[in-house]
């Protein structure tokens, strides 16, 4: 029983990033219609920034924000200078220039500083408080809370705010966007903003377990993609519950099936999906773009 | 189409300002070898409703597509209360005060319908924004007015799958009717509207140009009864030239208007039956 709840709580505190992953995706395709594959790289450039800041005595909170802050500014360039410009050849072509992106990112990374992993600082690694079986250390608890606050805080805007309103109608039909006023480029370059600083704060949650090398985040674009898939791309409450599904799955499969089983076990569950209902748990409508 | 012109045209209002509004002078428009538009003008002052009709093929819509933008013509001059507004897409040209309807509705379809009438409230905001305007009344207040006046307030908080053909084309106007445009060009508002709903259109849009008497609206409309019904001028347009230009109650009693909705022969055909 001990070790189903150490599962299901640390399933939670996971899936939540998982969750949060998913969201960055989630927002940049509200808006334009394909998915970044850059999230992860985005994220490692601006987690080598936090570290340098932080060998450089900045303390972690000061170093978080400007992790989230760089991250915000690499999206923002990255989709206003590059990506955006190029989706006039087509929504495809957009999204693989971002896998362009993110492989040129890694490359200049390889060369340019000491690819060897390094340790990345947490939030804080003592005990915080005890779920059940489970201790949560500090990192864990700020994890959670700052995902859950960042929910909350994204659904409220796509479903309260005009600029959240503006981003799924410049999505829904551009035609009838431009005729009324909004600025697709805008709106987008403000997604692509939002998406970085999604991906910097996912990359500040995930770092301290994985170490950072210029690859090693790039696990969250796996997780941030199986959890859109399984949720929907277009939802953020669908990668809520995906993500929170994901992350307790695999733990259970970890913990009762076989460690390596955990990876067959998700693309199981995507595939799963896709065949039953291929635009996700909460998708609005079916995939008909990139 | 409705050729037998049986209207009561309404009587052209004094204009309140003639200087200002749109105004399109030797629009060319070719594509490819086919000239869709061949030097046509058209003056849309503020405060008048100016009908464009014409047959199929005859260059309206294009016409539309010109002033709102979506087309760049290889001749002519587009100018907005005397500003030269040709090189401007449409994006810039509705924050200008362009605004525009189209014939199937583009609306967003994640949206209510609410939310999409809101989108024509941003607009209005941001020009005011630009412009400095403090406007008078609130403009979220005149939306769920227009709204209400337009009949759909059953429909408000349901996407636009959801709702009727006709609320749909409906709600779009009145998204360009709550950005509170300078300039309003209506595509076909009641093609495909039930008889039903094309009555209720044409006193809605009656209650509009009572409240916006300085806007400049553009209708291009199949339906010669309801054009006549809300403008006091009409241009004509046919195999893109302009082939009449005035009054409704004179364009629509001109021999060669009657001709090119009817053909020759039965255009004297419906001389000998009127007459």
């Amino acid at each position: 029983m001990d070790l189903f709840l150490t599962c299901i709580v640390t399933g939670v505190t996971f899936g939540l990033i998982y969750a949060l992953a998913g969201v960055g995706l989630v927002t940049i395709f509200r808006t334009s219609g394909y998915v970044s594959f850059a999230q992860g790289d985005i994220a490692a450039v601006a987690l080598y920034i936090g570290i340098a800041a932080y060998t450089a005595d900045v303390p972690y909170p000061l170093m978080a924000l400007i992790v989230v802050g760089a991250a915000g500014l690499i999206g923002g360039l990255i989709g206003g200078l590059i990506v955006i410009p190029l989706e006039r050849h087509g929504l495809l072509t957009a999204a693989l220039a971002t896998i362009g992106v993110g492989l040129t990112i890694q490359g200049i990374e390889n060369v340019t500083i000491n690819p060897e992993p390094r340790a990345f600082p947490s939030a804080g690694s003592r005990a915080a408080f005890d779920v059940g079986p489970v201790t949560l250390s500090v990192a864990d608890v700020t994890a959670a809370v700052v995902c859950i606050g960042l929910f909350i805080a994204l659904a409220l805007f796509f479903r309260l705010s005009r600029t959240g309103t503006a981003m799924r109608a410049a999505n829904d039909n551009a035609e009838a966007a431009r005729h009324i006023g909004l600025s697709a480029y805008r709106l987008k370059g403000l997604s692509w903003v939002l998406g970085g600083a999604l991906a910097g704060v996912c990359g500040l949650f995930v770092a301290p377990a994985y170490s950072l090398s210029p690859t090693s985040v790039n696990a969250l674009l796996v997780f941030g993609f199986a959890t859109v898939v399984l949720g929907g791309f277009d939802s953020v409450l669908g990668a809520l519950l995906s993500g929170l599904i994901i992350g307790i799955s695999t733990n259970l499969i970890a913990a009762y099936v076989a460690p390596g089983a955990v990876n067959f076990g998700m693309y199981v569950l995507l595939l799963g999906m896709l065949l039953v209902r291929p635009y996700g748990l909460l998708g609005q409508r079916p995939l008909e773009r990139v | 189409m409705n050729a037998h012109v049986e209207t009561e045209p309404v009587t052209a209002p004094p204009r309140t300002d003639s200087s200002g509004g749109l105004v399109a002078q030797g629009v060319t428009m070719r594509f490819g070898g086919n000239t869709a538009l061949d030097e046509v003008g058209l003056t849309l002052p503020r405060g008048e409703w100016t009908g464009l009709i014409g047959p199929n093929g005859s260059g309206k819509t294009t016409m539309l597509n010109v002033l709102s933008g979506i087309y760049v013509p290889q001749a002519g001059r587009t100018t907005l209360d005397g500003v030269g507004i040709g090189s401007l897409r449409p994006g810039p040209r509705s924050r200008l005060g362009v605004v525009r309807t189209f014939q199937h509705p583009q609306l967003a379809e994640s949206l209510t319908m609410w939310e999409n009438v809101l989108l024509g409230v941003d607009l209005r905001r941001s020009r005011d924004r630009r412009g400095r305007v403090a406007s008078a009344e609130d403009p979220v207040a005149v939306a769920r007015k227009v709204v209400d006046i337009f009949g759909f307030t059953a429909y408000a908080d349901h996407v636009p799958s959801q709702a009727p053909y006709g609320v749909r084309k409906i709600a779009e106007i009145a998204r360009a009717v709550v950005a509170s445009p300078k300039v309003l060009l209506l595509d076909e508002p009641a093609a495909g509207l039930s008889r039903e709903e094309r009555r209720e259109l044409i006193a809605a849009l009656a209650v509009i140009r009572d409240a916006r008497p300085d806007m400049a609206v553009c209708l291009v409309e199949h339906d010669i009864r309801l054009v006549a019904s809300v403008c006091p001028t009409i241009q004509v347009l046919n195999f893109g030239k302009v082939l009449a230009s005035g009054t409704s109650s004179e364009v629509l009693k001109d021999q060669s208007v009657i001709e090119a909705y009817l053909g020759k022969s039965a255009a004297r055909l419906n001389e000998g039956t009127t007459t």
